[in-house]
Order: structure tokens, then C-alpha cells, then sequence
């Protein structure tokens, strides 16, 4: 067993785990994140993708272990403090860029992270910084018109380029 | 005010909780100390099971409870056909069959007793094609056929389990008489319903002897019924809790990892959970029926179509499961949305040693017209007539009569064929290695039945109950909380929902059959308009006020004409009796009258408040790869009327990246009887670069049946993309092979046909 | 998971995690991205009783150039490869068969070393490495570095390393050639490859100099086609090269490639990606595309 230090959303947590236990078992199942989904186990669906130091990653492929010492957000951490929703979230609610919701919390993720890296991008950039996060319900179209409404109101906000997640840091909880 | 509710695009109600990660589904449910469950599968396609015991395992560390057939009941489960039962007792007839399924305080405990459980099978040789079954000695899937009972007008024999014919005409003479006869013959693969959250259920079993289910169920009243049915128990005490579902389109209206927890939690004291991995489910997936369809069809030179002959065959795999209905479908758009005067449309299912198919998104739409449209447009060229122009040549118009006999009303089909066309510029000219294609289809409303309640609560704030499982369409979330604000006069993102739960006894038939908004829609109107009655009889009372001259706006009545004269809902729902609860229900729906002469062994023949789409596509094929880019695809739909526009264009949007998906990535694959791809890296969903840009056109041409004219919307979107695809092809290169899915390969080889098959 | 007696290693430095390596022999696992070895770890974990994670070794992580060569190391991922300018112009090649791999996610975490331990006969980083006529930097607890050409170390479903030897880092000629990468899936989006191709043609005092071809998805392992590649060298583009590029394509399709038929593909139409796409890589790379 390894002790590890995460910190996930602002938040940190003193864990020991198993070195080959992964990153969407200690969300899901240790400090329960929830909202961080399970579609395919193998990487291929996106469903569990979080941000590790603002770059996102699919947690089923991620020990746990290589994220001690990182900065972690899941979809619990994109809003405010105030509840306030991020513009991703928010443009995803006004677009009807989900159905389902399960592909969603991975799919917001991913859009933030690559709005992160590309503030305006084109329809072909969103749809293939989106390829890795499957949805089975929209056939993307309000997805991408989401990803474009966000971008846009991360610039008109002045946020453009902000890596997404909570700004604070919370002293650790066991 | 109330004008502008219905019919215009909003946000969905549990958009929140689904962007912020607060929405649970059933994986996500945390009760106190569940034991974790597995389910133990068979290793062999088709084996006898000679032995099974349990005890080594019972006696292992952790675990509380095995069930198998040895020590659960008996009764075969019923879909139409009674050849199935919780766990095999005699043989296993899939790769991945459930055989047991264990409860333990932990995973690893639980699948050590699998493997320690003791099985002796003795391998038998398996069914793997519908060639194979239906050769004259074939094994057979189910040796005992005779013994099971069945429902119904029947035809079984052997590896067979259901035969559907509808029949007009002299279609030997008409052909004869046809300028045109051209033959084809198709292959279609077996599909995933695809949804991104695997199944999972958790049982338990209360001290007084009630049962509650925690799923993500298409249809919780009905499996709520068969569960109690099946271990003895009164409904009343069997409550089945909804949570919100990551997706169904079809694969999860009959039960699965519901069955085993709660087998299991009849013998624990705990709560007893299971979630599947994604190998797991798509080991025990109800997939889209795999099968064949040949088609004959003649026409008069000036392109009247005269007479088709059509004949498909559907592998059900190992049991019956939703094959029926396939079949039935199958034939019902063989020759439709078109007058052809002479028919005679044949299906005939057939067991396997493979996965029992279900009713996957519109089972048998996307087969039967994948067929249909690649055949007649082949029947088109033959007769030089462009292909859109033969289409609009026989298209029903109002008043014409369907193969079965069925007067058929609100026809729609050559306004939706024109709008398809006119969304992807068709006639227009083309750049090289482009093309154009399209497709057409008819399709049913349904409504089961439905009740719903509509409550005003203490503090003023609207809720509906129904029912009806949120899958992801929105029509719990989205469609019902706008026909609710649109009799009360409220804002419709205000309007509280819930997620069903037969605990609260608002019975709805479930999601499938494009019903949701139809049925659950009527039910919630009527509950609203309930509800809204009895708040004007308070506010008479309260503002001493004639009806006559209140109004309902801005969760208020109103005086007209005096804005200070008012009483709010809060204030109203503490005035008189008790709450304020309106009830509604929507009754079931009859089948509209068809001509019995006409069918054999045909248990759908006649369709209400019938529906009709079209899609056309643009496609770019690369001749020296097989490469296709569909550049655009649009998809016009007659809905009757639209309550939520902004779901009707989702459901169209989605449903027509599912169909592009299953006209050219997806299909399972089979070695033998066993799956190649149980994982998402050989089953390849359609990515957002595979999507293309997509038109929703939405036609609103008023049914006679459905509440303001409504049609069901959810299931022919899927149904008519790879027809316009693969017409589109071979309008680009000439070619297209006559199977799903076109994949580049195939794509290359049916522009070379030189080259031997696979 | 029976992982009950696995001893898991964290080492900070490389001499480190070689003595461990060294060790524990072929049942100790040298831990990278992870992307293959993570969601085959909770079928498969019961034979392996050592598990090296790499990810403190800083040296295993950074890339530099001198002398000509890039040397990239074996922690490198498909993200940094996909980024960096210093690889966008000394190895274009690579950047672009990174930038098509997988999704946005797994190039976060798949790195160079991986890629090529696999073994995976369709790997973009492999063949675009291969076309490079990139070494492999070997090193192994009391034996210094070794380096070893790529095109010889690999073998079906993986490589010819020794147990105890761990790749940390890839060694690649900085040139002027032109390249280009040509990729095939049955989808658009997030798969392997069904066939790829690399191609670099150098430049030679302003005319066409020694080409370098390198078949994906074309054999049991990633490999040069040699034959398509005399072929190129003992003949000259003329016009847009078309035909000549044609000529190899047919050379490498016929000659090179030894495809089987699998699930994904035939042999027939894996030839004809071969032939088609390496055509198609040579004019662009002629046309100086990338």
C-alpha cells in the first residue's frame, strides 16, 4: 500500500491505496465522486475523464499513484464556491448539449481543458478534442454548438484560456 | 403568456444536476453496507450442463448467498415463447449465459466463490449462422421446442421461433407484367444499443418482506409486475426506484442485472449490489438483430411500382427474447412508405448460439429499410428514373391503403421526402467523388397507458409525477414540465420532477414505442388541467370571483384586469382541503382496423397515429480506400406536433448519428459463437468526427389520435440514415455493398468486385 | 486482483529502478503511461510481482538535441511529442503520427517508450520512428547504455530487450528529408490504425535522395519496406511524382508488406492501403506538405 497526497477540487486528501488501484476507483469509491462515470473501463469512451494538473485524462487509465501531489478536478469542482456554474456547464445547459447526461461530466471536462488550450476554436478542432469522449444520444451537434457558446462566454467573461478548477486551496481531510 | 411555452426550444429540467455531477445513477446509489453481487457465465456457446454445486463455494469466506438453478424457482420467463429461464437448467446456450450469480461482503470474495462454484459441462456443437439453423440437420438450439409453451398464432419448427407474413395481390403476374424486375439481397449485422452507462441494480429485501429495486429501467411498472410474478410476491410489496439512466435506446426494457440481485437479496439481509463492467455488458447485451432480407420488385416502364416480393431472416440467438416484434416491423416497412399494389413480405426468426436480441432503438427499422431503399433505388436505375422522382411517383398520399389493409391518414411522405432533399441541395451539382441519397419510412405512435399527478405544494412550487423513466430523452425532464407550465401558466424550468418509482403509483407502460411524451405527455396534461381547475374553484372562493373572469399566470389567479386582485398558488394550495392534486391519465390506444385476410401469424399489422420520415445524405467516397465522409446528413420528420422542439430535434440528431453509426462502423463480430468486441475498442461508436452536420427539419402534419395531433417521435430518426447513406455511395461511386456495416473495406470491395470475399 | 504479494517500487533515480529490473527478471513490470498496461492489470496482475513505476526518474522525461540527434525520452508522451516545438522541427514526422493518435486523453498519458515496448504492429509512433531511422537507448543495471536500431529490436507484440534492460530513450537523426504520415481507420475518429505509413525522403544537393518507407498495420510488426525503398532510391520523381510514387506504393504493397487477414481488415485490403497510402505520403512529402 502507498500513501498518497491528492488534491481534488481545492481539496486535500491523505489516502493510503493499493499502487495499482486507479484514479476513477479512489474518486468513485474512496472519496466519493460520483459524478465521475465508468463507460468503458479501457479509455475508449471518456466517460471518467478528469483534470490532472489541467490536462484531461481518462481516470480509468490513471493509478492513483501518479496522481499524488497533483491538482485534481472532477465536475464536482467546475462550479463556484457559489454554485455558480462554470461557462462550460452553463453553455451545456442552454445548448441542449446532453440527453443522458452519463457522457457528460467527462465531455464538460474535456471541452474545458480544450477551450483551456484553444480559446476559439473551429467546428473540425472541438469535434476532434472531443473524439475521445463517446455520447450516444445528441450525435454531438449540440455539443459543439455548446463548446463553441462556451468559448465564447469565457472571452466575453475574460476567463479565456483559464485553466478550469477551483483557484483555493483546502487543507487536507484524511 | 402560455402561448409561448409549448412548442418552443428550453433547457431541460435536470440539466443542472446533470452538468454539475449532482445527478445519480444507479451505480452512484450509497446504501449502508451492500454486499457486492457477480454473475457467473458460461464459457461455451452451446454445453449441456451436466453438474452444478454449490457448496464448496457457499462455504467460502464472505459469502452469503449463490442462486442457480437448482435453488431459485422454475418459471420460464414469457416473451411469447417460454424458452427461457432465470439461469439454464439444462443447457447453456450462449457464450456468457448467467448460470449463478453469488452475493459477497466483497467483490473479490464474490468472484472467488464463482470460481470455486463446480460445473461440468459436456460441449455441444453450436448454431452460429442462420444458414446453419436453418439447414435440414442442423443442431437444434432448443431440442425440446415442442414442450414450451407458447402465446398466440404460431409457426415453430426446429431452429425457427416465429414466421410473419402479409400478402396482397398476385405478385407472380404483376411481375410478369413489369418492365423492371431487379432482385438484391442484403446481410445485416447485429448492433449494440450503445448506451455509455452500464447496467447495474441493487436489491433488498425489507424485514416486513417488501422488496425494492434500485435500476435504471425503461419500463419499472411492467418489470415491477414480471419480478413479482416470478418469486411469488404481491406487487404492492415489490417497489422498483428509478434512477436517472445513462442512456437505454431499447437495452434496458427487459430486465437483467435486476433479475440476480433480487434472487440474491431474497436471501440476504442486506442490500445486495451489482454493477457490469463494460465487458460484462456487452457480454449480456440485447443487441439489434443481425440477419438477411432478399427483395424482388417490379415496375412499369414509367416507374409505377407494381409488386415486391420480400423475405427476411432475423437471428434471435439463444432465446427469443424481443424477436417478435423485429419480424412483425420487419415487414410492416418492407414496401412502405410506397403503393405497391402487390405484396407479399415474409420474416421468419430463427434461434442461435448467440445473444438474445432485443428491441434495440426501432427494432427492425434500420434493417428492413436499409433494404428496402438500397433495393429500390437498384429498381430506379434499372429504369433510368431518378431516384428521389420514383419515390415521389408512389408515395402514399392521403387516403391509400397499406399492404395489410389499413386506411391510412395524414400521409406526410412526400413533403418529408422533398424537405430531406431540398436540406442536402439535391439536384444541385455535385463535386467529384460526391453523391446523393435518400430514404423513407413509416412508423407507429403508441400509448400503453399512463397516469400522472400534478401537485401544487405548500410553498406554491408545481410537480409532476409520473411514471415515466427519464432514459435520457427528456420527455420526463423536458416534455412534461412544458405541457405542465402551459396549463398552469408558469415558468416551465420551475415545474419539479421525478424520477419514477412505482412507489408512487403513477403507472406508465415505459419508455419504448415512441410513447413517452404521447402517453406520459397526455397523462400530465390531464393532471395539469385537473389541478389547474382546482385552483380557479379556490381562488372563486378566495378572491369571490366568477371563473369567468379569473386568469392563471406567473404561479398566481388573477382577476383579469385587476393585478392587485390575486392569489398565489402557495396561498391557494393552503386554502380549502388539503393539497392541491390534479390526477390524469391517458388510456390506452386501439389499433386502428386492417384486412385479417391479409396476414398470417401477424400480431402488428395495423399502426396508429402512424408517423413519416425521411433522411438524405451527401457523402464523399474515396475510391482507392473505401473511405466514406458523409458531409451531411438531414432527416425530415412528420411529428404531428411538437411540444419540445429542442427534444425532437435531439432525438433526431441523435438518432441519426446511431443509424450513420450502424450503416458503417458498427457491428459485432463473431469468431464462431463467440463475441469478438465486449469493449468500446472494437465496437466502434460513431466519435464527434464521425458525426456529421446534421439538418433537423420538423414536419407537423396533425395525426388524428394524438393529443393536438401528435406523433411518437423517438424511434424513426434511427431508422432511415444508412438507406440515405448507402443510396448516396453508390450515387457517389457507382457501387455499395449490400451489407452493414459498409465499412471502408467493403465499400472498396464492392467497387471491385473482382476481388474475392472476405 | 491476487496482487497480495506484489512489491511496487517508486524509484527517483534510474540506477534505481534498474537494480530493481534486474532483480525481479521478466516478472518485474516497468510501469509508464500506462495506458495499456493499467486496464490489463485487473485481469492479469497475479504474475507479476514487481512493479517499477518510472514516473519520478526526471531524466526518462526530457528531451534534448546535440550532434544531430534528438534523444527523447522514453517518458515522453504523445501530447509533448504532439506540442513541442523543438519536435515539430527536428522530427515532423513524429509530431504528426503523434497529433493523429488516439484521443486528447490517452495522449496525455501514452508515451514513446511505451509505444514502441508494445510491440503493436500498428503503432503511430513506432513507424513514424522507424521512417526516422531512430535508435533505441538501451540501458541495464551495471552495463551502461547500449543503443540499438529501432527497425531491429522488434519482434510481434513486443521487442527483443533483455529482462532487466529498460528502454529510457529514443535517439533520432535530426534531417532535412521530407516527410509525411498517411493513416487509415474504419472510423474517423480515436482508433488504431488499420494501416499507416511513414515516409521521409532526404534531400540530396536539392534533389531526391534516399527514401525511407515505414509500414503500420502491414505484417506481425512495424517495419521498413525495403524493397519499395530501392525502388525509390534507384529512380527519380519526375513532375509531381505521381507515378513514381505509384510505382513504390505497388513495390511496397507487393514486396514488403506480409499482411494477414484479422478482424479489422484483409490481407487484399490491406495491401491496397499499402499501396495507396505510401503512394499518397510520397507526393505530399514531394509537395513538401509536412
Amino acid at each position: 500500500m502507498q500513501p498518497v497526497r491528492l488534491c481534488v477540487n481545492g481539496v486535500e486528501f491523505d489516502l493510503v491505496v493499493h499502487p495499482l488501484e486507479t484514479l476513477l476507483r479512489t474518486l468513485r469509491d474512496t472519496l466519493g465522486f460520483s459524478g465521475t462515470k465508468e463507460g468503458c473501463g479501457t479509455g475508449y469512451c471518456g466517460a471518467c475523464t478528469v483534470l490532472v494538473d489541467g490536462d484531461a485524462v481518462n481516470a480509468c487509465l490513471f493509478l492513483t499513484v501518479d496522481a499524488d501531489r497533483k491538482e485534481l478536478v472532477t465536475i464536482e469542482g467546475l462550479a463556484g464556491a457559489d454554485g455558480q456554474l462554470h461557462p462550460v456547464q452553463a453553455a451545456f445547459v442552454e445548448n441542449g448539449g446532453l440527453q443522458c447526461g452519463y457522457c457528460t461530466p467527462g465531455m464538460i471536462l474535456s471541452a474545458a481543458s480544450l477551450l483551456a488550450a484553444t480559446p476559439d476554436p473551429s467546428d473540425d478542432a472541438i469535434r476532434a478534442g472531443l473524439s475521445g469522449n463517446l455520447c450516444r444520444c445528441t450525435g454531438y451537434q449540440s455539443i459543439v454548438a455548446s463548446v463553441h457558446d462556451a468559448a465564447q462566454r469565457l472571452r466575453d467573461s475574460g476567463r479565456a484560456g483559464e485553466r478550469p478548477g477551483p483557484r483555493a486551496r483546502i487543507r487536507s481531510r484524511a | 403568456m402560455t402561448a409561448h411555452i409549448i412548442g418552443t426550444a428550453r433547457p431541460r429540467n435536470d440539466a443542472r444536476a446533470k452538468v454539475t455531477g449532482s445527478a445519480l445513477y444507479t451505480a452512484d446509489v450509497a446504501l449502508a453496507d451492500p454486499l457486492a453481487a457477480v454473475v457467473l457465465r458460461s464459457p461455451h456457446a452451446f454445453a449441456r450442463i451436466k453438474r452444478i454445486d454449490i457448496t464448496g463455494a457457499e462455504a467460502m469466506p464472505g459469502v452469503h448467498a449463490i442462486v442457480y438453478a437448482g435453488n431459485v424457482s422454475a418459471k420460464p420467463l414469457d416473451f411469447g415463447i417460454k424458452d427461457q429461464h432465470l439461469f439454464p437448467i439444462d443447457c447453456a446456450r450462449y457464450r456468457g449465459e448467467a448460470v449463478a450469480a453469488i452475493a459477497a461482503g466483497t467483490e473479490a470474495d464474490a468472484r472467488a466463490a464463482a470460481n470455486a462454484i463446480d460445473i461440468e459441462y459436456e460441449p455441444l456443437t453450436p448454431v452460429t449462422s442462420i444458414e446453419q439453423a436453418l439447414a435440414p440437420s442442423a443442431p437444434l438450439v432448443h431440442p425440446d421446442w415442442r414442450s414450451y409453451e407458447h402465446s398466440g398464432d404460431r409457426v415453430l419448427r426446429d431452429n425457427v421461433c416465429g414466421y410473419n407474413r402479409i400478402r396482397r395481390g398476385d405478385v407472380d403476374a404483376a411481375l410478369n407484367r413489369a418492365a423492371r424486375v431487379v432482385t438484391s439481397r442484403f446481410q445485416f449485422s447485429a448492433g449494440l444499443p450503445g448506451y455509455l452507462e452500464p447496467r447495474a441494480a441493487i436489491a433488498h429485501k425489507g424485514s416486513d418482506g417488501t422488496l425494492t429495486v434500485w435500476c435504471g429501467s425503461q419500463s419499472p411498472y411492467s418489470n415491477r409486475d414480471e419480478m413479482a410474478e416470478f418469486f411469488d410476491l404481491d406487487p404492492a410489496k415489490v417497489r422498483f426506484i428509478n434512477q436517472f439512466v445513462g442512456g437505454a435506446f431499447g437495452g434496458k426494457i427487459l430486465m437483467a442485472p435486476e433479475w440476480y440481485v433480487a434472487a440474491l437479496a431474497m436471501r440476504c439481509d442486506r442490500p445486495v449490489r451489482m454493477a457490469w463492467s463494460r465487458h460484462e455488458d456487452n457480454l449480456h447485451a440485447f443487441p439489434r438483430h443481425g440477419g438477411t432480407a432478399t427483395f424482388t420488385s417490379g415496375a412499369a416502364a414509367d416507374g409505377t411500382m407494381l409488386a415486391m416480393r420480400a423475405s427476411f431472416a432475423f437471428d434471435t440467438g439463444a432465446y427469443i427474447g424481443y424477436g417478435s416484434g423485429a419480424a412483425l416491423i420487419a415487414t410492416m416497412l418492407a414496401s412502405a412508405p410506397y403503393r405497391v399494389p402487390n405484396v407479399d413480405l415474409e420474416a421468419t426468426l430463427v434461434y442461435t448460439n448467440k445473444h438474445v436480441a432485443g428491441p434495440v432503438r426501432a427494432p427492425g427499422g434500420p434493417q428492413s429499410n436499409f433494404a428496402k431503399e438500397l433495393h429500390l433505388d437498384e429498381l430506379a436505375r434499372a429504369l433510368g428514373i431518378e431516384p428521389l422522382e420514383f419515390r415521389l411517383k408512389n408515395a402514399w398520399q392521403d387516403g391509400d391503403v397499406s399492404p395489410a389493409g389499413q386506411r391510412l391518414t395524414s400521409v406526410s411522405v412526400s413533403e418529408v421526402l422533398r424537405k430531406a432533399a431540398d436540406a442536402v441541395g439535391w439536384g444541385k451539382p455535385l463535386a467529384a467523388g460526391r453523391g446523393r441519397g435518400i430514404g423513407a419510412t413509416w412508423w407507429f405512435s403508441s400509448c400503453g397507458g399512463s397516469e400522472a399527478r400534478v401537485e401544487v405544494r405548500a410553498d406554491g412550487r408545481v410537480r409532476v409525477v409520473s411514471g415515466n423513466p427519464e432514459i435520457g430523452t427528456g420527455s420526463a425532464a423536458q416534455a412534461l414540465p412544458i405541457i405542465v407550465a402551459d396549463a398552469l401558466g408558469i415558468d416551465p424550468s420551475t415545474v419539479e420532477i421525478a424520477l419514477a418509482d412505482t412507489g408512487d403509483r403513477a403507472a406508465d407502460g415505459g419508455v419504448h414505442g415512441s410513447t413517452s411524451t404521447f402517453s406520459a405527455g397526455q397523462a400530465a396534461g390531464a393532471a395539469a388541467s385537473d389541478a389547474r381547475a382546482q385552483l380557479l374553484d379556490r381562488a372563486e372562493s378566495m378572491l369571490e370571483a366568477r371563473r369567468d373572469d379569473l386568469e392563471v399566470r406567473d404561479g398566481a389567479v388573477f382577476v383579469i384586469g385587476d393585478p392587485e386582485s390575486k392569489a398565489t398558488f402557495a396561498q391557494l394550495a393552503a386554502h380549502g382541503d388539503g393539497p392541491v392534486v390534479g390526477l390524469g391519465t391517458a388510456q390506452e390506444m386501439s389499433d386502428p382496423e386492417f384486412d385479417t385476410t391479409l396476414v398470417q401469424t401477424h400480431g402488428f399489422a395495423a399502426w396508429p397515429a402512424a408517423s413519416f420520415t425521411a433522411s438524405a445524405a451527401e457523402v464523399e467516397v474515396d475510391p482507392e480506400t473505401g473511405r466514406v465522409d458523409v458531409v451531411q446528413l438531414a432527416t425530415a420528420q412528420d411529428v404531428g406536433f411538437a411540444f419540445n422542439p429542442a427534444g425532437v430535434r435531439g432525438q433526431i440528431e441523435g438518432g441519426a448519428v446511431q443509424g450513420l453509426g450502424w450503416a458503417l462502423t458498427e457491428g459485432l463480430h463473431y469468431h464462431g459463437a463467440s463475441l469478438r468486441d465486449p469493449d468500446f475498442k472494437h465496437y466502434l461508436l460513431p466519435t464527434a468526427v464521425d458525426a456529421p452536420r446534421i439538418t433537423a427539419v420538423i414536419v407537423e402534419c396533425p395525426s388524428v389520435e394524438g393529443p393536438r395531433g401528435m406523433k411518437g417521435v423517438g424511434e424513426p430518426p434511427v431508422t432511415t440514415p444508412a438507406a440515405a447513406i448507402g443510396n448516396a455511395i453508390r450515387d457517389a461511386c457507382g457501387a455499395v455493398p449490400y451489407e452493414t456495416p459498409m465499412t471502408p473495406e467493403r465499400v472498396w470491395r464492392a467497387l471491385n468486385d473482382d476481388i474475392r470475399p472476405l | 486482483m491476487t496482487t497480495a504479494s506484489m512489491q511496487y517500487f517508486e524509484p527517483n533515480f534510474l540506477d534505481e529502478a534498474l537494480v530493481v529490473l534486474d532483480r525481479f527478471g521478466p516478472r518485474a513490470k516497468a510501469l509508464a503511461g500506462g495506458t495499456r498496461l493499467v486496464p490489463s492489470l485487473r485481469e492479469h496482475s497475479g504474475d507479476i510481482i514487481a512493479l517499477v513505476n518510472l514516473k519520478r526518474i526526471a531524466s526518462l522525461a526530457s528531451t534534448s538535441i546535440s550532434d544531430g540527434r534528438a534523444r527523447i525520452g522514453a517518458l515522453v508522451t504523445a501530447a509533448e511529442l504532439a506540442q513541442s516545438p523543438v519536435i515539430a522541427s527536428a522530427v515532423p514526422l513524429l509530431a504528426a503520427a503523434a497529433a493523429s493518435m488516439g484521443s486528447r486523453q490517452v495522449r496525455q498519458l501514452a508515451t514513446i517508450g511505451g509505444n514502441i515496448c508494445s510491440g503493436d504492429a500498428a503503432s503511430d509512433l513506432t513507424v513514424a520512428l522507424l521512417a526516422s531511422n531512430a535508435a533505441c537507448v538501451l540501458a541495464a543495471s551495471g552495463h551502461g547504455e547500449r543503443r540499438l536500431p529501432l527497425r531491429d529490436v522488434l519482434v510481434p507484440g513486443g521487442t527483443i530487450f533483455a529482462p532487466g534492460e529498460l528502454l529510457v530513450a529514443v535517439e533520432v537523426p535530426v534531417t532535412e528529408a521530407r516527410t509525411d504520415y498517411q493513416k487509415m481507420m474504419t472510423r474517423r475518429g480515436f482508433e488504431m490504425a488499420l494501416v499507416a505509413i511513414a515516409v521521409a525522403i532526404d534531400r540530396d544537393r536539392g534533389r531526391t535522395g534516399p527514401t525511407r518507407i515505414a509500414l503500420a498495420g502491414a505484417g506481425p510488426v512495424c517495419m521498413r519496406a525495403t524493397n519499395a525503398e530501392d525502388v525509390a532510391s534507384t529512380s527519380a520523381p519526375a513532375g509531381s511524382g505521381r507515378e513514381w510514387a505509384a510505382r513504390i506504393g505497388a513495390a511496397a504493397a507487393d514486396r514488403d508488406a506480409m499482411p494477414e487477414s484479422d478482424d479489422r481488415a484483409s490481407t487484399a485490403y490491406r495491401r491496397q492501403l499499402v499501396a495507396v497510402l505510401t503512394a499518397r505520403a510520397l507526393v505530399a512529402a514531394l509537395a513538401g506538405a509536412k
